[in-house]
This record gives C-alpha cells, sequence and structure tokens, in this order.
C-alpha cells in the first residue's frame, strides 16, 4: 500500500483548486442554509451543527455532484437527509391542530392583517408546524421549485402540493388568531 | 370565497408554476373574478411578510469560520 505523498506538490495544487472550488458554490449559500436550519432544529446550537455537518458531508461528497445540476439543491437535500435522520427522529413534535379545524378558516382579504402581526409570532407559528410542513414550507420560502422541493424531500409532487398548502393555511389561521387575541386583549 | 376550484390555480400561479397558457388564462380570471384577485393580494402579502420574517437571521461568522477550518484540515 502506498501512502498518499502529502508532499506531491501538483496534487495538493489539485486539492486546493476542488476545495476552492467547493467553497465557492457553498459559501454564498451559508445564510440560507443556515437560516432554514434553524427554523427546522429550532434552536441556534442544533443549526450550526446542522449546518456544519451538511457542509462537510457535501465537500466529503462533492465527486458525486453532477455539475451543470442545481448545486443549491443538493446541498439543501443533504441538510434535509440529516435533519430527517439525526434530529428529525429525536426532537418532539409540537402537538398537532387537526386539519379540519384550520379548514374551516377563511382568508379574510379585507383585512391586511399581517403588517399587525409580530416577527416573533411569525416565526412562532412556522416553528409550531410540524416537521414535513416546515420543511416544505421552508424550501418554499427559499424558491425552490416543486419539482426541485419533491426532490429534496423525496415526496411527490401531489404531496409537496398539498403539505405547502396546509402549511399556508394553519400559519394563517394561526396569525388570525393571534392578531383578534391582541385586538381584543 | 366562491371560486374554491382555482385556489390551486392560485398557489401555482403565486409560486410561478403555471406554464404560459395556464398563466394567462389565470390572468383572464383574475379581471374577472374579483374573489381570486383579492385572495391574490391576500396571499401574496402573507408570503412577503413571511419571507422577510424568514430572511432576517445572518448566519455566525464564527460557525462560517469554523466550517472553512474544518474544509483546510480534511
Ligand atoms: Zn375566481
Amino acid at each position: 500500500m502506498e501512502e498518499p505523498n502529502r508532499d506531491d506538490p501538483e496534487k495538493q495544487t489539485r486539492i486546493a483548486a476542488r476545495r476552492q472550488e467547493f467553497e465557492n458554490e457553498a459559501f454564498p449559500l451559508m445564510r440560507m442554509l443556515f437560516r432554514t436550519a434553524l427554523r427546522l432544529t429550532r434552536n441556534q446550537h442544533d443549526a450550526e451543527d446542522l449546518v456544519q455537518n451538511a457542509v462537510l458531508r457535501a465537500y466529503n461528497f462533492y465527486d458525486k455532484y453532477q455539475p451543470g445540476t442545481s448545486f443549491k439543491a443538493w446541498i439543501f437535500k443533504i441538510m434535509t437527509n440529516i435533519f430527517i435522520n439525526d434530529y428529525h427522529k429525536h426532537a418532539k413534535e409540537p402537538p398537532m391542530v387537526p386539519i379540519e379545524n384550520q379548514e374551516g378558516f377563511e382568508p379574510n382579504p379585507e383585512k391586511a392583517f399581517f403588517d399587525s402581526v409580530l416577527d416573533g409570532n411569525i416565526r412562532k407559528a412556522i416553528e409550531e408546524l410540524p416537521d414535513s410542513y416546515r420543511l416544505t414550507f421552508l424550501l418554499a420560502s427559499e424558491g425552490f421549485s416543486y419539482k426541485e422541493i419533491a426532490s429534496i424531500t423525496g415526496a411527490n409532487l401531489g404531496t409537496v402540493m398539498s403539505r405547502l398548502y396546509r402549511a399556508r393555511r394553519i400559519l394563517q389561521a394561526k396569525l388570525w388568531d393571534t392578531y383578534q387575541e391582541e385586538v381584543h386583549a | 370565497m366562491h371560486c374554491r376550484e382555482e385556489i390551486e390555480t392560485l398557489y401555482r400561479y403565486l409560486d410561478h408554476e403555471l406554464d404560459e397558457g395556464e398563466q394567462t388564462r389565470f390572468e383572464l380570471h383574475m379581471r374577472a373574478c374579483v374573489d381570486c384577485l383579492r385572495r391574490f393580494y391576500y396571499e401574496l402579502h402573507f408570503q412577503t411578510v413571511v419571507v422577510q420574517t424568514l430572511h432576517e437571521n445572518e448566519v455566525p461568522p464564527t460557525l462560517v469560520e469554523r466550517i472553512r477550518l474544518a474544509l483546510h484540515e480534511s
């Protein structure tokens, strides 16, 4: 067995160039990865771990990335898989509000009430979504197409659309309730 | 909301998932249907507020530095 020659300058240059290439792709996405991780894990510490694990794993598997396809979708898929495998199963799901109750809610377009809903309430409402809805909703908020979300989460298109629809309805109903409570407090 | 059958189209319109023909058809529909037009502005407004809130967070510089170091060590 030949030991890899660390002093081989040509090899070192190749590795450095490859790493630079990876960094050019990955680092501009760091903020996007982090804010998604933050809402997925619901805390700063786990979010930092999740992003670090995802980026390092992506680097280790960088030769599996197909040039010409979306690097952003690829690295989000890696992060999603780590989240589902390592965090999701340990995480306590918040009590799920029955969908039927939410479906009765009719949006009231007359009132632009979202303006008066505090950011903290929006973040809280998002964090209370069930994992699969939250993940789908966060990916859509990062501009991924339905098809990309399907590929990232391993769900079919119909499931993606229904999760996104329900996530929005649940959030709107919840924020509407919060608004009503504050107005009538 | 009297126009339930259009709700899925409305979401796909909002998410830029309609093809050109569907998009034109839906825009024509919204000219005639005040329910869908209002609902569209409501959903758009909701989406804008949520995205603004979600995008407020900066990535901690210490995390970026830690990752950079780890990459250079691997
Ligand atoms: Zn309509």
